[in-house]
């Protein structure tokens, strides 16, 4: 079955048998994140699938028609008499329940790319174009777009969410008035709830708007001020009070970074904030079209949610089309390659995820984005390919490329690990 | 002289290893609502899985996770079915193979009918398709590409026999595909890969000189 090749005057095994081998050699797919990922997904839905068989036994005991009339009787009438002569409130049962199921649906372009449930301590961020409905036992939180919350507590007699930044807009209607509690945590004020509709904003630094349409909620400010009560059609707003503030912010973002575990978005998230270099030339956003930009924006934001919600084939089709047209401003396009280049590296696809990087780079080769890139992929060199040399050679053109950037003791680092002795400081 | 290695891997020293052993009780456990046991059980086998799966069904296909994720889950429901006359792994191979192997047939099935319809000018391919044979299959690279011209068949008894080194009778044990059935599929599989490989170093020898031509 072997022929010779008469060039070389090699043997050559056939074909098939060459593919064979290569595909022996090949290496796994998974990384660590994606691994981590399907682990987390596979053990929710075991568990989920076991709390189902526990509600229902699948036992194979035959009832006759008797048998199955006769036990609903007794039911039945066990259950009137517990109704008519046992003490027992049944929402003190209620309450006796440790967690509400709270179930959320992300909304993009009016339409749900994704849906599950909330534990507490739990941080959602709906992006630039995503809305997220929350959906709990006696209430609904509306998440607008660009918003971020963490969800504190989701006790049945107490509900506690911290709004870090954006709007939530919240329907809060207990059955038991006094009983239940809800209350809205923001870096200026706190906003407690008895029973009411209101919405609840937070701007970039930090002041808190609330806004009743319904009912009463009592707001204290967190510094210095007043307890207030706002009535329905009301309006107050707490300004933040700054070096305080500024403290909770860092420690903030810190905490939500440790929260955020093996989480591919929060990890993609991390990667995206240790790689972004300031703008070295301001002045070229301005230029910018501002409708082009909302554009642009909005897609890259929609192909996100399509990541988030792990369809990456989708995602990378939108981000292609946005990445090869030539109307978009270089860093948008350049941010569609990065992206794709971090679902590609998600999936475990690194050559397919370097040579991205590489066009990212070759696209905007003396922009800021076009140096993130290369620092990305010099990372990517280093993290999953054997090749230190390689991910040596990247650092050092990212060195050279951007020697006022801010990844350059990053870069340096990267290089001491490496071996070059002369980068360690 | 290089000559290159073309032995199939050997299946027996995992039915016969401590591991298979080990995995038994894991998933012996992993049943009983040990759920340190699921995970562990995921963690050593989730990596080869996914990758036979991707196999068959494309490394970019966004239902390789899926299919590999119901695999476990019909297993650890199914762990009492387990006979233990094979390895836990061969058993979970079996799983992933039947179930990707189903998802590609029913696609293939419908880019089939698809291309029936674009025939008689209806549909979306109506106007000319241009698309690979196999579009649904993703190729992540040129030695992948090979099994994109595959039937979903003769995909799988290529990659399980050729690649995984499993038995004609292990793979029809697996996937309910009588032996001479198989045996066709994968000689069909083989010609098709040397056509292929034929065909592209065909283009590659045409492309050379237009290449020499630009470079003087």
């Amino acid at each position: 079955m072997h022929r010779q090749d008469p060039s070389e005057g090699l043997i050559l095994a056939p074909a098939w048998e060459r593919v064979a081998w290569a595909l022996r050699e090949e290496p796994q797919l998974l990384d660590d994140v994606a691994r981590a990922r399907m682990e987390r997904n596979l053990v929710d839905a075991w568990r989920a699938r076991s709390a189902r068989a526990v509600a229902l036994p699948s036992g194979k005991l035959q009832f006759s028609r008797a048998m199955l009339i006769a036990s609903a009787l007794a039911s039945a009438a066990f259950g009137a008499l517990c109704v008519m002569f046992l003490p027992t409130d049944r929402h003190e049962l209620a309450a006796n329940a440790t967690e509400v199921p709270a179930r959320f649906d992300l909304v993009i372009d009016d339409g749900s790319v994704q849906s599950g449930y909330l534990t507490e301590g739990q941080v959602i961020e709906s992006g630039r174009h995503g809305r997220i409905e929350v959906a709990l036992e006696q209430s609904r939180v509306d998440i607008a777009p660009d918003s971020r919350v963490r969800f504190e507590r989701l006790g049945r007699s107490e509900l506690r969410l911290s709004l870090i930044t954006g709007r939530v807009e919240v329907a809060f209607h207990p059955e038991r008035v006094g009983e239940q509690h809800m209350s809205i945590e923001t870096r200026s004020a706190r906003v407690l709830v008895v029973g009411t509709q209101f919405s609840v904003d937070v701007d970039g630094q930090g002041n808190t708007k609330v806004s009743v349409s319904e009912g009463t909620v009592q707001v204290v400010p967190r510094g210095q001020g007043e307890t207030r009560f706002v009535r329905a059609h009301e309006q107050i707003e707490v300004p933040i009070q700054a070096p305080q503030e500024r403290e909770r912010e860092v420690s903030e973002v810190i905490k939500s970074r440790l929260r955020a575990g093996s989480d591919v978005s929060a990890t993609r998230e991390r990667a995206g904030a240790e790689a972004v270099e300031p703008e070295a030339t301001p002045l070229e956003g301005r230029v910018m079209r501002r409708a082009q930009h909302t554009r642009a924006d909005g897609e890259l934001e929609s192909a996100r949610g399509l990541l988030l919600a792990g369809r990456h084939a989708a995602a990378r089709e939108r981000l292609h089309r946005l990445a090869r047209s030539e109307t978009q401003p270089t860093s948008t396009r350049v941010e569609a390659l990065v992206l794709i280049a971090e679902s590609y590296t998600s999936q475990g696809q690194i050559p397919r995820a370097a040579d991205t990087y590489r066009d990212a780079v070759n696209l905007a080769p003396h922009h800021p984005s076009g140096y993130n890139a290369l620092f990305a992929l010099a990372r990517l060199n280093e993290r999953y390919t054997d090749d230190r040399s390689a991910a040596g050679v990247v650092y050092r053109e990212y060195l050279e490329r951007a020697p006022r950037g801010a990844l350059v003791s990053q870069a340096r680092e990267a290089l001491c690990r490496l071996g070059d002795a002369s980068s360690c400081e | 002289m290089s000559k290159l290695p073309h032995t199939p891997r050997d299946p027996l020293p995992d039915l016969l290893s401590a591991h298979a052993e080990e995995d038994r009780a894991l998933l012996a456990r992993a049943a009983s609502g040990d759920e340190a046991a699921v995970r562990k059980l995921y963690r050593s086998h989730v990596g080869k899985l996914q990758r036979h799966a991707a196999r068959i069904l494309g490394v970019t296909d966004p239902d390789v996770e899926d299919v590999v994720q119901q695999a476990f889950l019909a297993a650890l429901d199914g762990a009492a079915k387990f006979d233990g006359r094979s390895s836990v792994q061969t058993w979970l191979f079996g799983i992933v193979t039947r179930r990707a192997l189903d998802a590609a047939r029913a696609r293939y099935r419908r880019r089939r009918f698809s291309r029936v319809w674009a025939s008689l000018g209806l549909g979306m391919g109506a106007g000319g398709d241009q698309s690979p044979p196999d579009h649904a299959y993703q190729a992540a690279n040129e030695v992948e590409q090979m099994l994109s011209s595959l039937s979903p068949l003769q995909r799988v008894v290529f990659v399980m026999h050729d690649i995984e080194g499993y038995t004609f009778s292990e793979i029809s044990g697996l996937t309910d595909v009588g032996i001479s059935t198989l045996h066709g599929r994968l000689l069909a599989a083989r010609k098709c890969i040397d056509a292929t490989v034929t065909q592209h170093a065909q283009t590659d020898n045409a492309a050379r000189p237009a290449r020499g031509q630009d470079d003087a």
